[in-house]
């Protein structure tokens, strides 16, 4: 047990003994130990936003206004295909044999160095395409500093 | 010259530890005789310390994001980098075989991939439910608009084919604002922080 002798001075003999409990603060700290373990959280979670991409005609009467740039990244069983307004690139699998996530990314960057503004993409994928490379992509768009990203079904699937 | 050679020969029986040994702080004292020290001291300051930083520790690693999510072992959701903080909204669990909102089962996956709707009506029923509970909440006094957020927990392996009608049904039911929940993954090296969305 901890404790701390004080010499109260003044010439008298009072001695003051000062003992700081250390059992229950060890009992409190062992408490709280087993609390945080509990209820810790070691898995971090986030979210990537979407939207859906309009299917049908709008019912809106005012029509959105027209971008500048139209870009579609569509996933198909070969790889990606990106579509910057009249230019399209094909981004095959990469030597792995899965989708080329640099090459993606390093294209939509010089995209996005041309088009500064610009801030929507639309990524498209095809019914059996796995949802961990859908969400890769839209990771790659938000990483490019696309953070307008829309989800839809590509044409045809 | 010889009765000195046997002295040291000849020992006393029992039990006899090395030089080393017999020095020992920890083994020494079995082998010496006498009364032995019983009243022993823990050392209380480095398990406080220890203690100490272990709730620091802990309390760092606290967060309460963990709850907005059942997380189960059927559920193995995607890695990504650029994710924002989730928020408080209807969860839509996607597992490899069945379609669930909070918990509550709606559909099998399979009987969804199957089918040629685009919607999947029970799920777009119980998200209209829960819109109608917000709205009904809403009127009673409680704060806050309905911004039509939806979080959909998906598994990794799960075709587009499915998250397209899980999509849609939201959409059909009044939640345009969709997330999908990912686990957290590296960064990139240039940006330090997530997106916000």
């Amino acid at each position: 047990m901890a404790g701390v002798s004080i010499d109260s001075g003044g010439g008298g003999k009072k001695k003051v003994d000062l003992t700081i409990p250390l059992v229950p603060m060890i009992d409190m700290l062992a408490i709280m130990i087993t609390f945080l373990m509990a209820t810790a959280v070691w898995t971090e979670i986030g979210k990537l936003q979407v939207s859906q991409a309009p299917t049908g005609p709008s019912d809106s009467s005012t029509p959105p206004p027209t971008p500048t740039l139209t870009l579609t990244l569509t996933l198909t069983s070969r790889g990606y295909t990106l579509a910057a307004g009249s230019e399209l690139v094909e981004i095959p699998f990469g030597a792995d044999g899965s989708y080329d996530h640099a090459d993606l990314l390093k294209k939509l960057k010089e995209i996005k160095k041309d088009h500064p503004d610009h801030r929507a993409v639309t990524v498209a994928a095809e019914d059996s395409v796995e949802y961990q490379h859908l969400v890769l992509a839209v990771d790659k768009c938000l990483e490019a500093e696309f953070p307008d990203v829309s989800v839809t079904p590509a044409m045809g699937a | 010259m010889a009765h000195a050679d046997m002295s040291k020969v000849i020992v006393r029986p029992g039990k006899r530890p090395g030089k080393r040994l017999s020095k020992s702080k920890v083994f020494g004292s079995k082998f010496s005789k006498g009364d032995r020290e019983t009243n022993v001291e823990l050392n209380l300051t480095s398990m406080i310390d220890i203690f100490v930083l272990m709730v620091v520790f802990l309390i760092q690693q606290f967060s309460a994001d963990g709850d907005l999510l059942f997380m189960t072992d059927q559920i193995k959701m995607p890695e990504a980098a650029n994710y924002s903080q989730l928020e408080r909204a209807p969860v839509i669990q996607v597992s490899p075989e069945l379609i669930s909102i909070e918990g509550d089962s709606v559909a099998q996956v399979a009987d969804v991939g199957a089918e040629e709707y685009m919607n999947i009506q029970r799920l777009e029923e119980k998200l209209r439910d829960q819109k109608k509970a917000f709205e009904a909440l809403r009127m009673a006094g409680a704060t806050g608009d309905f911004k039509g957020d939806i979080n959909i927990q998906a598994d990794k392996s799960v075709p587009f084919k499915i998250i397209k009608k899980v999509m849609y049904s939201a959409n059909q039911a009044g939640y345009f604002n969709i997330n999908f929940a990912v686990l957290a993954g590296s960064k990139p090296m240039a940006e330090g922080s997530g997106t916000e969305g």
